[in-house]
């Protein structure tokens, strides 16, 4: 079922490229086809997906290159699952949002599928090679996402987030193959790596030092993951790559690919290196609440609304890592569902950006000349207005809506932690940040007398109305009742916990 | 009982849904849908506050799992059942429950029913009912609360209602501007509250009032420390920055007088009646953690001083609705310093009359804004003749708020004052507290009367104004004559002592409901020596006190003996202070925020985009290039030229030479075969 899941997106894009290159409407027909599947399977898993087991679910294994013990292995517990589900329904979404891209709309659709599948991946892969191998693929159709679909910058967007990655890649590799040497017997198999975590204790000489080799792998894959989730000082390719990106890639920017990082750190640091993890978690907390506030307060001072949203996702993306640094049930259950939640209000507020970037085609603020890039649009665009209204308070964390719980978790979780309750007292002036840099947004942006520039904006049409409203309906339910989400990590999250004792 | 309480706050919240989504297309803009949900909560909650006056005490409960995280395993490994962390919520109806579900369900239909008058003919009328239809969800929502999580959901959603109705002109600047304001001023206490109920959630891993309150006498956690203060501290003292928000008291009061922004309805409901009075409800909720957090006296002082400064700048305002914002900030003053006083029971019974008197003021004022459309006093005046019954309502709220015997904020406020008195007499220490108190008492007599005064007295000033104004249809008219009646003091005073009325009304049922609401929770209310002979002392001074205010007032504006003006310029340096209001808005937005807050951004936006990002990691781009032109140099010179093409020389240089040797000549070979033979020889023979 996973590997279903996983590859016929890439089969929709074998298709794609195979279809005449007018044939805009088949290839769009196909693409959501290509994305429908995985949505409707996605469903299916979700149904019968094991709550009262912490053990990987619908797992599919094959040897694959035996004489380095390299498997075929897919399967999804409690971490993986919920992020399985936002990026087939992201995906899906994104389809629609990609409706308005008229150049070279045939490698646009099969680049977009390609990175699904490589997504998918990503969640499913139990073997670090295998795991490895989507984490590198989907980077190529993000490039060219980026780097042929994007705006004025594009190229050197593309080509800064290429390389960042790629550099935190090769950390990676590093740690991959010491991780496999260092094994007894050599594997890449993650869940075997975890139940003998046979790097505590043990010393690697590096440039005629001995370091310890289960800090050492901890940092290495740190930092890889860091450069995706992005962790500040790491994070000046995002706000390059979503403002180039077309709307539809910025959505799985911020909604899945960030949440990449912490979801690695979750399943591999986190099981494989758990005495490091601990020593890891004060300077963890340490970058999360310097996430959490730098984000919000540059995002404060950004004139370009996908900036702002950019830059916001830097600082709810700290609330995660400070949930994750606090090694408890609380805090991890927390940060897993604040990267759901994050997935679906950031989605939001990115496709919405988006909607009124294509009917106006820019996106500013205050404009470089200092002129009100909109005002009160809420009279013209009542719809619309309702919908940012709702995106913007479930990202600044309204209670009734999804973000509040997971950030009241993540608090939760950390201030049961005696030595990190000045960090989360600190941080709790990003929340206060949070609401005034999207309700300023929101406040010039839709609020006060009409620019007459923007007087015949039009209202949503029904193709965007229909792929924000699940989002919307997700946003309001989740906030009332979490526990769908819940039911699904909990058990897993509490055996990743009980590591830590 | 719980379970019909439960379906109070869900009326209005269908209400809103229905509101959303099809109020437009409804008949009167579905109005009626509001009006009839919240008044389906009233009938609701009617019931048992009547039980209440009749048996003395009512007490349920309901709860449900919200949410249930495995927090480990009992003995070890996945195999054995887990332990689980419960957020569980629900609802409690106790006496305080009761009478603030029959006062909000109360004040808020009326306010409703008000409004289908005063809105009509708005833009986005259904709208505004949702709105307000959401609020009063959310208010009785947070009274039925049995716990501080879903007590802060209700109070957040309130936040959002006051930031949408103040807002809802939202094409007048002014208007978003202060509904920012207040969203973002309520915010900053609404997150120190938030720190303090995971405060509480890490001392005692609940955060149900009923459980608290027991755990609270736990001597065992009064030795936990958060963040170097001990724990109980530490919440009680987040948990009143938290009522400091909400309830606009001093510093952080600076919202409320913007809010007026909003239609007055919403001032009425939400400034005043209700959403602010759910800052000293959460208060008289916690009274136990501040107790034992030992936080009392700086609640006492807090509302103290609010009290008074607020009075003082409600003397000089002369937007009729301004006044009232900052009486009600001055009133809700008054409650936090009863608290603060442990004079529980007065605290919450000011609660109660203030949100029908406040409610009732400033629904008569937009009845009179709706007449003479304008909120200038100083454009009004005579409107008594014009207007009688809303003369009538206003002047008997004014007596009330004022202070005045047979009137129900006489009955509050000096049991409150009584408290203070008693308080300052035991712990000389604090004798401002109470001192402040009286001061502000007078000061509200005062402006009080001075509002009436200049309002519906004396001749109209603006004649063409005055022409126009006439009496409000019936819908506006109703709610002001119910609200004006709940100001006279027979519904709360208790007995008095004739015994033919004594005998028909329950005139115990307040002192009954609170006598075994402070049992539950467990607070001892003194009763001393010393605090009988405050009570009887304060109700002089109180008396005295208002007295002056309302002869000093009537000299002024009434009589004309004193002039305002030459008293203006004999406190010119205190005027100026008050007419900028303590330049608490100059600090915050000019100096706090423009330039701290937005600079600070910028440079740290700018730092981001050329430090971090320029230097850090386009640096190490720009390394790489300088890596690669070195690298490049030495691979084109040393590495190409010398070594590789250098072989390549060295190599041509050798065949050049061994060609020299090559010439095919059988002879040369011989000679040079001689020769190395010769050599060999030579060596061997050497």
């Amino acid at each position: 079922m996973l590997s279903w899941m996983t590859f016929i997106p890439l089969l929709g894009a074998a298709v794609v490229l195979t279809l005449p290159r007018q044939q805009h409407n088949l290839i769009r027909l196909v693409s959501v086809v290509a994305t429908a599947i995985p949505l409707v399977l996605g469903v299916v898993l979700f149904l019968r997906f094991d709550r009262t087991t912490a053990a990987m679910q619908f797992v599919e294994r094959a040897p694959w290159i035996a004489s380095f013990n390299i498997e075929y292995y897919f399967g999804v517990d409690g971490l993986s699952f919920p992020m399985v589900l936002l990026t087939v329904l992201l995906s899906f979404l994104c389809i629609f949002a990609s409706w308005g891209i008229e150049k070279g709309v045939k490698g646009y659709f099969a680049m977009f599928l390609f990175l699904e599948s490589g997504m998918m991946g990503v969640f499913c892969a139990l073997d670090f090679f295998f795991f490895f191998i989507f984490w590198e693929a989907m980077l190529l159709p993000m490039y060219f996402l980026i780097g042929i679909w994007g705006g004025k910058d594009k190229v050197y967007a593309a080509i800064k987030f290429f390389l960042y990655t790629l550099f935190g890649s090769v950390l990676m590799l590093l740690v991959m193959i010491g991780m496999y040497y260092y094994s007894e017997p050599h594997t890449f198999d993650l869940l075997k790596l975890a139940e003998l975590r046979p790097f505590a204790g043990k010393t690697l000489e590096l440039f005629g030092t001995a370091l310890p080799m289960d800090k050492l792998f901890w940092c290495g894959l740190f930092i890889g993951f860091a450069i995706k989730v992005p962790i500040w000082p790491f994070h000046t390719w995002l706000p390059w790559a979503h403002v180039e990106a077309p709307t539809a890639v910025s959505v799985i920017l911020a909604g899945v690919l960030l949440k990449m990082g912490t979801y690695g750190i979750l399943r591999m640091n986190y099981p494989i290196l758990p005495e490091a993890t601990q020593w890891a978690s004060m300077g963890m907390v340490v970058l999360g609440v310097i996430n959490i506030l730098y984000g919000a307060f540059c995002a404060m001072a950004q004139k370009d609304l996908k900036k702002l949203v950019a830059y916001s996702s830097v600082s709810h993306m700290g609330y995660v890592i400070v949930g994750m640094a606090s090694l408890n049930s609380t805090g991890v259950n927390g940060a897993v569902l604040q990267m759901f939640n994050h997935g679906t209000s950031t989605a939001m507020l990115f496709l919405l950006v988006g909607v009124v970037y294509d009917r106006v085609h820019h996106r500013w603020i205050i404009k470089p000349d200092g002129s009100q890039g909109f005002g009160g649009i809420a009279a013209v665009v009542p719809v619309y207005t309702g919908m940012m209204a709702l995106a913007v308070f479930a990202s600044l964390g309204l209670p009734g809506l999804s973000g509040f719980i997971s950030e009241a978790l993540v608090f939760l979780g950390a201030f049961s932690v005696p030595r990190f309750q000045t960090m989360v007292v600190v941080s709790s002036l990003g929340i206060v940040l949070g609401a005034a840099y999207l309700l300023w947004m929101f406040m010039r942006v839709f609020l006060g007398p009409l620019n007459e520039e923007h007087k015949d904006l039009e209202d949503m049409n029904w193709r965007e109305r229909l792929m924000l409203v699940p989002l919307c309906i997700l946003v309001i339910v989740l906030g009332v009742y979490p526990m769908p989400v819940l039911e699904l990590m909990r058990v897993s999250v509490a055996q990743l916990v009980s590591y830590f004792g | 009982m719980a379970q019909q309480a439960l379906w109070i706050p869900l009326l209005p919240l269908m209400a809103f849904v229905i509101q959303v989504f099809f109020g437009k297309k409804l008949p009167r803009q579905g109005d009626f849908v509001s009006v009839l949900a919240i008044f389906g909560s009233f009938l609701l909650a009617a019931p048992i506050f009547f039980r209440l006056v009749t048996t003395g005490d009512v007490s349920d409960s309901l709860s449900y799992t919200w949410m249930s995280l495995p927090v480990g395993f009992k003995g070890s490994g996945t195999g054995h059942p887990p332990v689980n962390f419960e957020i569980v919520i629900g609802v409690l109806v106790n006496n305080l429950t009761a009478i603030m579900l029959f006062m909000v369900t109360l004040c808020s239909f009326l306010i409703h029913l008000f409004s289908t008058g005063y809105m009509h003919g708005e833009p986005r009328y259904h709208l505004f009912f949702a709105y307000i239809s959401l609020f009063s969800a959310a208010m009785l929502g947070l009274v039925i609360s049995d716990n501080l999580l879903t007590f802060f959901i209700c109070w957040e959603l309130m936040g959002l209602c006051s930031y949408l109705l103040i807002g809802f002109y939202y094409d007048r600047p002014s208007a978003i501007n202060a509904s920012l304001k207040a969203f973002m001023t309520t915010r900053v206490g609404d997150v120190l509250f938030f720190l303090g109920i995971t405060g509480l959630f890490y001392v005692f891993k609940t955060s149900n009032f009923t459980q608290v309150y027991q755990l609270v006498h736990n001597e065992a956690l009064h030795e936990l420390m958060i963040i170097g203060f001990p724990a109980l501290t530490f919440i009680a003292f987040m948990v009143m920055l938290g009522t400091v928000g909400k309830s606009a008291q001093f510093p952080l009061h600076v919202w409320l007088p913007d809010a007026m922004e909003g239609p007055t309805p919403v001032s009425a409901l939400i400034h005043a009646a209700t959403m602010v009075a759910a800052g000293v409800f959460l208060l008289i909720r916690m009274y136990p953690v501040l107790e034992a957090g030992h936080m009392l006296p700086v609640v006492g002082y807090v509302g103290a001083i609010t009290a008074f400064l607020a009075a003082m700048l409600a003397i000089v305002q002369n937007d009729i609705k301004k006044v009232l914002a900052y009486s009600t900030i001055s009133q809700l003053g008054y409650m936090v310093m009863g608290v603060g006083v442990g004079a529980f029971a007065a605290a919450f019974l000011h609660l109660v009359t203030h949100a029908c008197f406040k409610a009732c003021l400033f629904l008569c004022s937009g009845s009179v804004i709706h007449a003479v459309h304008t909120q200038d006093m100083r454009e009004m005046g005579g409107l008594r003749s014009k207007m009688p019954i809303t003369f009538l309502a206003m002047f008997v709220s004014t007596l009330a708020i004022s202070g005045v015997p047979f009137f129900s904020g006489f009955v509050s406020k000096d049991r409150i004052l009584a408290g203070a008195l008693g308080y300052g007499m035991e712990h000389s220490q604090h004798m401002l507290i109470p001192i402040l108190g009286f001061a502000a008492a007078g000061i509200t007599a005062f402006y009080m009367f001075r509002l009436i005064y200049m309002t519906f007295f004396g001749h109209a000033r603006d004649e063409h104004k005055h022409h126009h104004a006439h009496e409000q249809p019936a819908p506006m008219v109703i709610p002001l004559i119910i609200l004006a009646s709940l100001s006279l003091a027979i519904w709360f005073a208790g007995p008095t002592g004739i015994e033919s009325v004594d005998q028909i009304l329950p005139v115990h049922w307040y002192d009954d409901a609170m006598e075994s609401v402070q049992k539950s929770m467990g607070i001892v209310e003194e009763h001393s020596e010393v605090h009988h002979t405050a009570h009887s002392l304060a109700m002089v001074f109180s008396l005295v006190i208002a007295g002056l205010g309302i002869g000093l007032s009537t000299l002024m504006y009434l009589k004309a003996v004193f002039n305002p003006a030459t008293w203006q310029k004999m406190f010119m340096p205190l005027y100026t202070v008050l007419v900028n209001l303590y330049y608490f808005d100059y600090l915050y937005m000019k100096i706090l925020i423009q330039k701290g807050l937005l600079n600070f951004n910028s440079m740290l936006a700018a730092f981001d985009d050329r430090v971090v990002d320029r230097i850090f990691v386009d640096g190490w781009g720009r390394a790489t290039l300088v890596v690669r032109s070195v690298v490049g140099k030495f691979d084109d010179i040393v590495v190409d030229r010398l070594m590789v093409d250098g072989t390549g020389y060295g190599t041509a240089t050798a065949g050049w030479l061994v060609r020299r040797f090559q010439t095919g000549q059988a002879q040369q070979y011989l000679a040079l075969m001689l020769i190395a033979l010769g050599l060999f020889t030579l060596k061997f023979v050497l």
